[in-house]
């Protein structure tokens, strides 16, 4: 008996399948402009509208940044480490990362309103709302960092660097496709994403700082960037196993996908949400342990009155639920469970988000105001980020066609739960 | 049909594919009683002699609720009624105090489940297995794989077994003494 018939065939066509991307393109697309113009609308209807529209903006912009961000990570995690489970989702994390033109566009709104977004602007509404105390520590400690000429500056240097990162990984990674021999590659990108990294986690946690924490200009907190990280970790995970489990309906995901990788990614996916929950208890826990004033501010506005219900969600659905869920490694297998499954997660980070976003700017009255918008401005952002995405994705094949590890992905697998 | 001072035949492959292909073979040809042993975990041929689930993740459940309770428990008991102490004006229940040793005692307890739990369910520790008679089983520490149906199964023949093993594409067929 001759022994390839162990394993399987490689599929004839590596390529994506471009129909089927074509369609999801379309309806994404479809989604981000009637949402994008929904919001347009939206943004001048209503009381303090504006307001609510660069809230919701912010919080779907995060979102979709850390996205890419997340990929980008990923990424550079798996040319350090070399996992199989990197394999199959490698030029999805590669399309995810290649978003950081499209995003850094997405920021000028904000970069426009920041007058009505950070308390630090001197003369802004926000910052005559401050007491003297904390106008105080802006003004002698914070505003070497917190000004709006350095903020502005900061913006293009952070997508400077993150779209150098991602698109040098993305050029060797198809370099090393056609020309495997030319040159170490397995070596080179190793090093880069050992490099990227280290330079990715001060990066990102420096515009989380920028965009998110000071928005309480006066609180902080030396984990928030890591926080963040699981977020991404998360959404990118998420996004990568729907987009590997929707394409595994043709070739030639259908032959490449096996449980095996899906197991792994599902136990990835686990130790994601051990360690957002980790980080965030870890932040919660110092805070109440230590008991300050300037610091519990931040607990106080965002787990009080009807917050804490908000904040008792997350717990359950950002922990609770996908822990117990993910435990199970019947599920972990299961396309059918998965996909919804990944999707709500992306959901809760929207949710989370809002819970981060939105407490900062009414701290004095402790019911939840919500707006339809932050529904609306992920989907908008989203819509494009998808269309560009998949964009990225039809552009070259849907796995690597050259690694060392790929004959161990073609290899048969046995029928397993 | 049990022979008498024989435990079993053992088959030695070249490769993992040909040892999954053949535990496969004699797991549709009605074999039950059989091992495979290589130099390193290959969970295809673990679940091609129909072993697909095992009690190891319920052990590490056990032993994780079992370590975090141990660790709340103790927390409990010497910061509420053993030894209470005022730390910064909290109650002496402050429960988020307890929860980074209580995480880290489901940790320890999860992990020595399971590694107490896995040794026990393979039946370690095991001073004598007769596999170890066949003369060039030491290979199955280095670079070959083995196959073992054993006399217990209530299909065995000698002249029949080893006939099937022999169209399973193995390098040797050997007789392994009890």
């Amino acid at each position: 008996m001759s022994p390839d018939t162990h394993f399987k065939r490689v599929p004839a066509e590596m390529g994506p399948p471009v129909w089927l991307l074509d369609r999801y393109q379309r309806r994404a697309l479809l989604v981000g402009v009637i949402a994008s113009i929904v919001l347009i609308i939206g943004a001048f209807i209503g009381p303090d509208a504006y307001d609510h529209f660069l809230r919701a903006y912010l919080a779907g912009f995060v979102l979709w940044t850390g996205a890419s961000l997340g990929c980008m990570a990923l990424l550079m995690t798996n040319h350090l480490s070399a996992g199989k489970w990197g394999l199959i989702i490698r030029r999805p994390m590669e399309a995810g990362a290649a978003q950081f033109p499209l995003m850094f566009l997405f920021f000028i709104p904000i970069a426009v309103g920041i007058k009505h977004l950070y308390p630090w602007v001197q003369g802004s509404a926000r910052w005559n709302l401050l007491s003297w105390d904390a106008q105080k520590i802006i003004l002698h400690k914070a505003h070497l960092m917190l000004n709006p000429t350095w903020f502005l500056i900061r913006w293009p240097i952070y997508f400077f660097i993150w779209w150098a990162f991602s698109a040098t990984m993305r050029r060797w990674s198809l370099q090393r496709d056609a020309n495997p021999l030319a040159r170490d590659w397995q070596r080179i990108l190793e090093n880069l994403g050992g490099l990227g990294l280290v330079v990715y986690s001060l990066t990102m946690t420096f515009a989380m700082v920028d965009w998110v924490m000071s928005l309480d200009a006066t609180w902080f907190s030396t984990i928030y960037g890591l926080i963040f990280l699981a977020g991404q970790g998360l959404t990118a995970f998420s996004i990568c196993i729907i987009t590997i489990l929707l394409l595994s309906q043709e070739e030639p995901m259908r032959s490449l996908l096996r449980k095996t990788e899906m197991h792994d990614l599902g136990k990835l996916m686990l130790a994601f949400v051990m360690l957002y929950a980790y980080l965030s208890f870890s932040q919660w826990v110092i805070t109440w342990a230590g008991n300050l004033p300037q610091e519990a501010q931040f607990f106080l506005n965002r787990l009080t009155g009807d917050w804490v219900n908000w904040g008792r969600f997350l717990i359950l659905f950002e922990f609770a639920v996908p822990f117990a869920l993910l435990l199970s490694r019947r599920l972990k297998k299961q396309p059918g469970f998965m996909v919804p499954f990944c999707a709500g997660i992306i959901f809760i980070r929207i949710v989370d988000l809002y819970w981060e976003i939105e407490p900062s700017f009414i701290a004095h009255q402790p019911q939840i105001t919500f707006n339809w918008m932050y529904l609306v401005a992920p989907l908008a952002i989203g819509g494009f980020w998808v269309f560009s995405y998949i964009r990225s994705l039809k552009a070259a094949t849907l796995v690597p066609t050259f690694d060392a590890q790929m004959e161990e992905l073609l290899e048969h697998e046995h029928a397993t739960a | 049909m049990i022979e008498e001072g024989v435990y079993g035949l053992l088959a030695e492959y070249d490769t993992v594919p040909d040892l999954v292909k053949a535990a496969e073979k004699a797991y549709e040809g009605g074999y039950r009683r059989m091992d495979t042993y290589s130099p390193f975990p290959i969970e295809p041929a673990a679940e091609a002699i129909g072993f697909h689930k095992n009690r190891v993740a319920l052990v590490v459940l056990i032993g994780g609720l079992l370590g975090g309770l141990g660790g709340y428990s103790l927390e409990f008991w010497v910061s509420v009624l053993s030894y209470p102490i005022n730390v910064g004006g909290k109650p002496w229940h402050s429960w988020p105090a307890f929860i980074p040793v209580t995480f880290e005692c489901t940790v320890l307890g999860a992990s020595l489940a399971a590694f107490i739990g896995m040794l026990a369910m393979n039946g370690f520790p095991m001073p004598y297995h007769p596999v170890f008679n066949a003369p060039n089983f030491a290979l199955a520490s280095k670079d070959k794989f083995f196959l073992c149906i054993e006399a217990a199964d209530p299909q065995f023949d000698m002249t029949k077994t080893r006939q099937f093993l022999e169209q399973t594409n193995p390098r040797l067929v050997t007789e392994v003494p009890n």
